[in-house]
């Protein structure tokens, strides 16, 4: 019997696992924390001999820093020391990027991009030394910014080219044929990205505001050259993220590097100017919408292209026609996604990288279609949901579009009454009705917790989770609710495991584990059965972990690409 | 920030004679002017704290209208009675302007003299005739969404930002000024601001040694009152477009119109010639639109903001629509 | 500098260099960081703390200028073993996601609720003389300086909202 089968009763398996927690309201342990000011995030931890370091950034889009006059800087009251290391990454990494971003900031990319780091004993000190330093260039003229300046590189493994959608179009009894531009986004996360770093002359600490935590110390370490088991990172509480907190920002590193070699801690703190123009932005785009449909609205054809942009040397591509290659039918296809290689910021992952701009796009063009072919826009998604994957063919396993289509229609009274724009005025507010498809894809992968029952009645849960504000700190003690819950911000440092071949996705939740070579066998009292305390049914094994130093040669290659 | 000496005025004309020195800036409110430190557009050696001079009432007038000392806050300025009664305008656009915790801080003299949002003045790495006189203006064939359509100049199409004066435009009010050898001169605030010309560092006729003490209100005049703005959030944003209008309409014809405007130049834009065209004549849509252009005769857009001169047409209609609505 | 500011009942010494905000002096001088650092230039309200019993943005003001001022941030606001009943509702209503925009919504509802008490009106009244209501409309317009990037205004409302009602059935 499967898990969500229901018996007679209507009841499914699943159901009785609720235990009376999951699917409870619950109030959010750290609420207390963050209402009362005590949660510390990235910036906030009081550290002793702590130096302020503020960065410096390029005035010019693309060329060569050619000199860094520091004097005046240097002579300035509190100011301790420049740091331009080639070390110092130039872009925040992409997400499960595994390694360093670009570095070498003599290499100009992009208006703002970070150059240098001043530290000084005060952030007012060090803000206002920032802007004393002297930069000389070697400007590079006209460099694209525009991703019409550019020939654009086909991203292949989006292309699709089926059927003949040219003639589709000519023949159709309605068709639609529109470019829709979308604007970048920035993540704008409330707290500012910010890192403490403290390396003690063995080990590197750095409190940073991050979402993955695994690979950020990969990241970290080979941006630094550091073997990984002397970085350690903390993020106990992160201020939001939405994409731009993936992989390690250009403060982390800098405040690392400042200080190794000062030999003190270092905070740097962007500042919202920064996070703005040298962490993330989403991609602009530009997408063409074909449809070609029969008189009743069924497609036949079915055209989305899209233009992106990226800076050189960038693997990500915002990812427009992800959900569009399964959403609709229409047997003449043409997908394509071109990225152009342009001199803006970098381009990465904020919030629903693809689906946010692509999906608004598509059904866009849809409601175009329901308008000329006077279908009504539910009918047309209804009777356009593909029975399989329209081009790999495979069935899917289980498909919900049209319930949740039908069951919107019904909550919100779709059926009866006109369906136009502005049908009624309420004070200085025009209301209409209309309706969008939505579709999110959702990497399913492997990830790992370690749950250890202690002797004291209570479970540690250890898993690499980080809680930007989705709530994260709380299904782990919710499933242990009859057991006392310690707060995992007890335990210090990071833990890591072997990780498996391939990049880790799913959610990710970070409290703060040391790194263990090895665990220690839990005392095994003979008098117990093995199941200490209530786990629930079905979940009797415990398993016990040998933790294992990950060798060198499990590091990952680097990919980087030279930067033309 | 670069360090400053923080110094008290201890009365408003030692502040003006404080005034007096390049490096010297008055400091009362500070949400203009640190913000503007900290991106180093300001850089004063010294700050004049006159946050605590006693210039901080709303008193009547003899004749019935109301001063206002230059360092009353925003907000007391909004909430307060006679103002919510008798110049509603003045309320509205207050109201209208950032948030409660900014116009908590803000002062009369403060948010007459508050500097443009422009994206080149506020980036000192950027060319900006009026933070550096003779670097050219990036605007002009640049991000200039937030610009001036009206009397700009080849030198800077910045815009003044604020509500508060835009609406003391529209009522006549008067700003008065401290010199440093003890006299005072005022003039209406209409007058003001500057138009950028060849001076765009000029924003307003203050004067080295100068200080705004008082702004007065002209006794009440009546009529229904408009502050409509025109943005893009409801709430917490500059107008792209702001009109501020006292209106009277008396047996089917218009006997009052004052007006002025917000977002569209280097000040509040107040032209009676528009109001002339309405007084005196039974409102309709010509007639809007005849209002509408000799507001925008001489309006000039630079791309980003073109959209701001149909806006501007749309937006008076709108006020005056209204008005005709609520005469009803 | 000579002279002190009072931060929650205690007095402290103003900083030294007079460049340093109230913010920074709060969060890096005192090392109160319940009040955060989200833009350091008055345009999100992270930084809101009570000044005299009003609301401002503590990163547009000298600490300098602040002397026998009395400020109150989060952390005078309530304390974990103690909170609110405003922080109660926050918590109830889970009136947040990530939490780095809550004490700055907190501080800002407390003294918003003195405005609306004090009958000060809003943008979002039809009748600027009227008499002060507590409308989702009103607490929308006055609680717009502060904002919140994991979107919890709904709950932020209905968290004032609460609080509101309760305060006003209490002076009934």
């Amino acid at each position: 019997m499967s898990m969500n089968q229901t018996d007679n009763d209507g009841k499914a398996r699943l159901d009785d696992m609720t235990q009376g927690v999951l699917g409870e309201p619950l109030p959010r342990i750290d609420g207390l924390a963050k209402v009362t000011g005590m949660a510390r995030y990235a910036a906030e931890y009081p550290i002793d001999n702590c130096a302020e370091g503020v960065l410096v950034t390029s005035t010019i889009t693309h060329g060569t820093v050619t000199r860094l006059d520091t004097e005046a800087a240097l002579a300035m009251p509190g100011v301790i020391a420049v740091i331009d290391d080639s070390r110092l990454t130039t872009r925040a990494a992409q997400g499960t990027a595994n390694e360093a971003p670009q570095q070498a900031p003599v290499t100009v990319c992009y208006w703002g991009q970070p150059i240098a780091l001043v530290v000084a004993e005060s952030f007012e000190q060090a803000r206002d030394a920032a802007k004393r330093i002297v930069v000389e260039y070697d400007v590079s003229p006209s460099p694209p910014l525009a991703p019409g300046d550019v020939t654009p590189e086909e991203q292949e493994d989006d292309t699709v080219s089926e059927g003949d959608l040219e003639h589709a179009m000519k023949d159709a009894a309605h068709s639609v044929d529109v470019e829709i531009m979308t604007k970048g986004h920035a993540s704008a996360a409330m707290e500012p990205h910010a890192a403490i770093a403290d390396w003690d002359g063995e080990r590197l600490t750095v409190h940073a505001s991050l979402q993955m935590l695994n690979y950020n110390i990969t990241e970290l370490a080979d941006a630094l050259d550091l073997p990984e088991e002397k970085v350690r990172l903390v993020a106990r509480y992160v201020g939001g993220g939405f994409g731009s907190k993936l992989g390690i920002s250009q403060d982390v590193v800098a405040a690392s590097l400042a200080s190794i070699k000062l030999k003190r801690p270092v905070r740097v703190v962007l500042s919202r100017q920064q996070v703005f123009q040298c962490v993330m932005r989403r991609s602009e785009t530009t997408q063409r919408l074909r449809l070609a449909a029969t008189s009743d609205g069924k497609l036949i054809g079915f055209g989305h292209e899209a233009l992106v942009s990226n800076l050189p040397g960038e693997e990500f591509c915002e990812p427009v026609l992800q959900s569009s290659h399964f959403m609709y039918r229409g047997e003449n296809r043409e997908l394509m996604l071109n990225l152009a290689r342009i001199h803006r910021m970098t381009a990465g992952s904020v919030r629903a990288p693809g689906e946010a701009v692509g999906m608004p796009a598509l059904e866009a063009a849809m409601d175009m279609l329901a308008e000329k072919s006077g279908v009504d826009p539910v009918a047309l998604r209804l009777m356009n949901i593909p029975d399989k994957n329209p081009e790999s063919s495979l069935p899917f396993s289980s498909h919900k579009l049209a319930e949740c289509l039908r069951q919107g229609a019904e909550a919100f009274g779709w059926d009866g009454g006109p369906r136009k724009a502005r049908q009624r005025r309420e004070g200085e507010w025009w209301i209409g009705t209309g309706m969008a498809s939505g579709a999110r894809i959702h990497s399913t992968k492997e990830s790992k917790a370690r749950v250890t029952l202690l002797a004291d009645g209570t479970a540690r849960i250890e898993t690499d989770m980080t809680d930007i504000g989705t709530g994260l700190h709380d299904p782990c003690p919710n499933g242990r609710r009859d057991a006392r819950y310690r707060s995992c911000d007890g335990a210090g440092g990071h833990w890591r495991h072997a990780p498996p071949p391939g990049p880790r996705i799913g959610r990710k939740l970070g409290c703060g584990f040391d790194r263990l070579g090895g665990l220690p066998r839990l005392p095994r009292d003979p008098r117990r059965p093995r199941c200490a305390g209530r786990v629930g049914r079905g979940c009797a094994r415990i398993a016990r972990w040998q933790g294992r130093r990950r060798s060198q040669a499990d590091r990952c290659s680097r990919r980087r690409q030279p930067i033309p | 920030m670069q360090p400053f000496e923080l110094v008290r005025a201890p009365s408003p004309s030692d502040a003006a004679k404080l005034t007096k020195d390049e490096e010297t800036r008055l400091i009362a409110g500070g949400t203009n002017l640190l913000d503007l430190m900290k991106l180093q557009v300001e850089t004063p050696s010294r700050l004049a704290d006159i946050s605590r001079l006693d210039c901080a009432e709303i008193t009547d007038t003899l004749d019935g209208g109301l001063r206002i000392g230059s360092l009353v806050t925003n907000t007391a300025t909004a909430v307060h009675s006679r103002i919510r009664q008798d110049y509603p305008v003045l309320a509205r656009a207050i109201l209208a302007g950032a948030t409660q915790q900014l116009r908590n801080k803000a002062t009369t003299g403060g948010n007459l003299c508050q500097r443009t949002r422009c994206f080149y003045f506020t980036n000192i790495d950027q060319p900006c005739n009026k933070r550096n006189p003779g670097s050219g203006c990036g605007a002009i064939e640049g991000v200039a969404k937030l610009h001036a359509v009206l009397g700009t100049s080849d030198q800077c199409i910045a815009t003044y930002p604020g509500d508060m004066a835009v609406a003391m435009s529209a009522l006549g009010a008067e700003v008065h000024i401290l010199k440093e050898d003890g006299t005072e001169r005022s003039l209406p605030v209409r007058d003001f601001h500057l138009l950028p010309g060849d001076t765009p560092w000029r924003e307003n006729v203050l004067e080295r040694g100068e200080i705004i003490t008082v702004v007065t209100l002209p006794p009440p005049v009546g009529g229904t009152h408009y502050y409509r703005k025109v943005r893009e959030r409801s709430s917490y944003a500059f107008a792209l477009v702001s009109v501020a209008a006292v209106i009277d309409i008396e047996d089917g014809v218009f006997t009052r119109a004052d007006l002025a405007f917000g977002g569209l130049a280097h000040k509040p834009w107040c032209n009676p010639e528009i109001g002339a065209v309405l007084l005196g004549k039974t409102p309709d849509a010509s007639l809007f639109e005849k209002a509408a252009d000799v507001l925008l005769q001489a309006a000039r857009g630079f791309g980003e903001n073109d959209f701001k001169i149909p806006l501007a047409r749309r937006t008076l209609r709108a006020v005056l629509s209204q008005a005709v609505e609520d005469a009803a | 500098m000579a002279g002190t500011i009072d931060i929650n009942g205690t007095a402290h010494p103003l900083p030294a260099d007079a460049r340093t905000s109230l913010l920074d002096f709060l969060r890096h001088d005192l090392g109160l960081t319940g009040t955060k650092k989200g833009c350091d230039h008055g345009q999100c309200g992270a930084c809101t703390v009570i000044v005299n019993g009003l609301r401002i943005n503590s990163c547009l003001t000298l600490t300098a200028m602040h002397e026998g001022d009395q400020v109150t941030t989060i952390e005078g606001i309530g304390a974990p073993d103690a909170p609110s009943n405003l922080q109660d509702a926050f918590m109830a209503h889970d009136a947040f996601q990530c939490g780095y925009c809550t004490p700055g919504q907190i501080c800002s509802t407390q003294a918003m609720l003195a405005e609306i008490a004090e009958g000060w009106p809003s943008d979002a009244a039809a009748d600027l003389t009227a008499e002060v209501t507590c409308s989702d409309e009103e607490i929308r317009e006055r609680m717009s300086g502060n904002l919140c990037r994991c979107g919890a205004y709904a709950n932020i409302v209905a968290a004032i909202r609460d609080v509101a009602k309760e305060r006003a059935d209490a002076t009934v």
